[in-house]
């Protein structure tokens, strides 16, 4: 197909907020391009004035999905400020909160939107005549994690116990216990997932990019770390500017971001390629069974990527338990006396890397905040990549390519209208 | 609590983006009055699939939310989810574009089937800010009292003190 023109609705819920444009003539593109309308830069606004106790539950409400490592990340930016360092225990439940957040976001992210490409419909309702099980498999499976943030978090969405310093509440030991055994029973669904995803097959593609993500020298960094480009090492979290150089373009408000090159890629596969050592050795046999190897180029393998995070997190889960358990858990205050500074939190969030700046007055007042999402800094490259992408596929048939293209931003999970769920109905019998 | 008896309702939306946030907005002030030993009032923010998990075990459901119906700002619509259709397409790219009308139809995929009653509310402005619209806002006594009527009249209670407890 030398001439190929398509436009694809990208954000389908929020009209006019987000398209794919593609246009090939002659078998060369003339243009290609996510035009994107929105942009959370409001948000940094609302937390001027406000003080540092309260940003928190501002960015909490960013995003449904991504609410843990939105607050977490506030968190980490206000203690930075006010030269905070949280106590192991906080920490660990931290980890803990944010594990739970990863496994719902990438189950629901798989079994929800992946996995209906493969069979060809439109979402996941059209698997469920011939694949109830495996779609109920996936709400079990996320319905336990969401347990689990509930457990830490204090309720199933928007975490309450999450505070700056601490924890206002500790989850119950004989809970955590009882969790810990809901995770081993939960294995053997943990592994028919693996197998469902292994049997999928994914498309072949692969263009080198560059991968940023935190990273850890002990562990798979999720909760914090230096920024780690594969290109040209690492950066601290508070220089996250040095790295991240975010820039205007014409088709979108939302900014894009690059690193070293002209584009970057952050997310599971980032994290794969840059700390696949600290996996958990089953979350490395799991990469292995599904042909997942390191380092892959293959965007589409996101996906393959955040099934093997998910099993990464499970077992993770039981090491945070077990080390929470064994120390016992203390009820903890923290006492932060506001002054003016600056402080950067660094989290990854189930999309990528995630940051929030604050500088705050002598009173603890916001004067400033900037928030750096996952989505925004992978646009450029989701770009880049379709631009490889499309003339190697101009020979399918038309919606044989719009399919490629849809998987590939798919793989992204780009999250762009978490702002809005407006319901917009028709009354069937009027 | 006896599955049977126990109601929940649950407030959706996003508080940041004004008007969005006036299911939010509607359970904060409930919160206020007394209800009903029986009843469980949950902020349910933009949870998308995780609300089913606040749906799971009970036969008695009251979403509120905002919704656009076309009417007057803060005009309250009261319905059942078959009695409408989402008017946004299904295919998607992000779990953020989880409908509430998918949600409980994924609920009731897992075998919950509660009566659910939606309270819509016609949103005025969908912008940033943290508080809703005057329109909303001079509304909310109405709504408030709508809300108490509808959980009165969906779940066969006595009439509801109508003062803050």
């Amino acid at each position: 197909m030398h001439d190929f023109h398509v436009g694809i609705e990208h954000i389908t819920r929020v009209e006019g907020h987000g398209n794919i444009i593609i246009d090939v003539k002659e078998g060369k593109i003339r243009e290609l391009r996510m035009d994107i309308v929105e942009s959370p830069r409001f948000f940094e606004a609302m937390a001027l004035g406000r003080s540092y106790k309260e940003v928190a539950h501002i960015t909490s409400r960013i995003c449904g999905i991504c609410a843990v490592t939105h607050t977490t990340t506030s968190i980490k930016a206000i203690e930075s400020a006010l030269g905070f360092e949280p106590s192991i225990q906080t920490i660990k439940l931290r980890k803990l909160l944010l594990n739970a957040e990863f496994i719902q976001s990438h189950i629901l992210h798989v079994y929800f939107l992946t996995a209906p490409d493969f069979f060809r419909v439109s979402s996941v309702f059209g698997m469920v005549k011939d694949n109830k099980e495996t779609v109920l498999r996936g709400m079990r499976l996320k319905s336990l994690a969401n347990e689990l943030c509930a457990l830490v978090g204090g309720r199933h969405i928007h975490p309450i116990t999450l505070k700056i310093g601490c924890f206002s509440k500790n989850p119950e030991q004989k809970d955590l216990i009882a969790f810990k055994e809901k995770i081993i029973k939960a294995r053997p669904e943990i592994e028919k997932t693996v197998e469902f995803f292994r049997n999928l097959k994914t498309p072949e593609f692969e263009r080198e990019t560059e991968y940023v993500s935190l990273t850890c020298p002990d562990e798979y960094a999720l909760y914090d770390g230096n920024i780690k480009s594969s290109d040209n090492g690492e950066t601290k979290p508070a220089d996250y500017l040095d790295k991240v150089k975010e820039f205007m373009v014409r088709h979108a408000t939302a900014k894009h971001a690059k690193a070293n090159r002209d584009s970057y890629m952050v997310g599971a596969l980032a994290r794969f390629n840059n700390n696949y050592e600290h996996l958990h050795p089953r979350a490395k046999e799991v990469a292995e069974e599904m042909g997942l190897k390191h380092p892959c180029y293959n965007p589409y393998m996101n996906n393959i990527a955040q099934v093997v995070e998910t099993v990464h997190c499970f077992e993770d889960s039981i090491s945070l338990i077990d080390d929470l358990l064994s120390n016992g858990l203390q009820d903890e205050k923290a006492e932060l006396t506001p002054k003016a500074g600056r402080g950067v939190g660094a989290t990854e969030a189930p999309r990528g890397t995630l940051y929030h700046e604050h500088k705050l007055d002598e009173n603890g007042k916001i004067t400033y905040g900037n928030y750096v999402i996952p989505t925004g800094q992978n646009l450029a490259n989701i770009e880049n990549d379709l631009k490889s992408l499309v003339p190697k596929i101009l020979n399918k048939q038309k919606d044989d390519i719009i399919l490629d293209i849809e998987m590939l931003v798919r793989a992204y999970d780009p999250c762009i209208s978490c702002a809005t769920h407006l319901m917009k109905v028709e009354f069937v019998n009027e | 609590m006896n599955e049977n008896s126990k109601v929940v309702i649950i407030g959706i939306g996003n508080l940041l983006l004004m008007d969005e946030g006036i299911g939010i907005h509607v359970i904060n002030e409930l919160e206020k009055y007394k209800l009903p030993h029986n009843f469980e009032v949950y902020d349910g923010g933009t949870g998308g699939f995780k609300l089913i998990d606040l749906m799971h075990g009970t036969k008695r459901i009251i979403l509120i939310d905002a919704v656009e119906t076309g009417k007057a700002p803060g005009t309250i619509t009261t319905f059942k989810p078959e009695d409408v259709r989402s008017i946004y397409p299904r295919k998607k790219y992000s779990l953020h574009d989880t409908d509430l009308l998918e949600v409980i139809k994924m609920a009731e995929l897992l075998g919950n089937h509660p009566e659910i009653e939606i309270v819509g509310i016609q949103p005025k402005t969908i912008n940033y800010g943290t508080t809703p619209s005057k329109e909303l806002r001079d509304a909310m006594p109405d709504i408030i009292n709508t809300v108490l009527s509808r959980i009165e009249e969906v779940c066969s209670v006595h009439k509801l003190a109508r003062e803050r407890s």
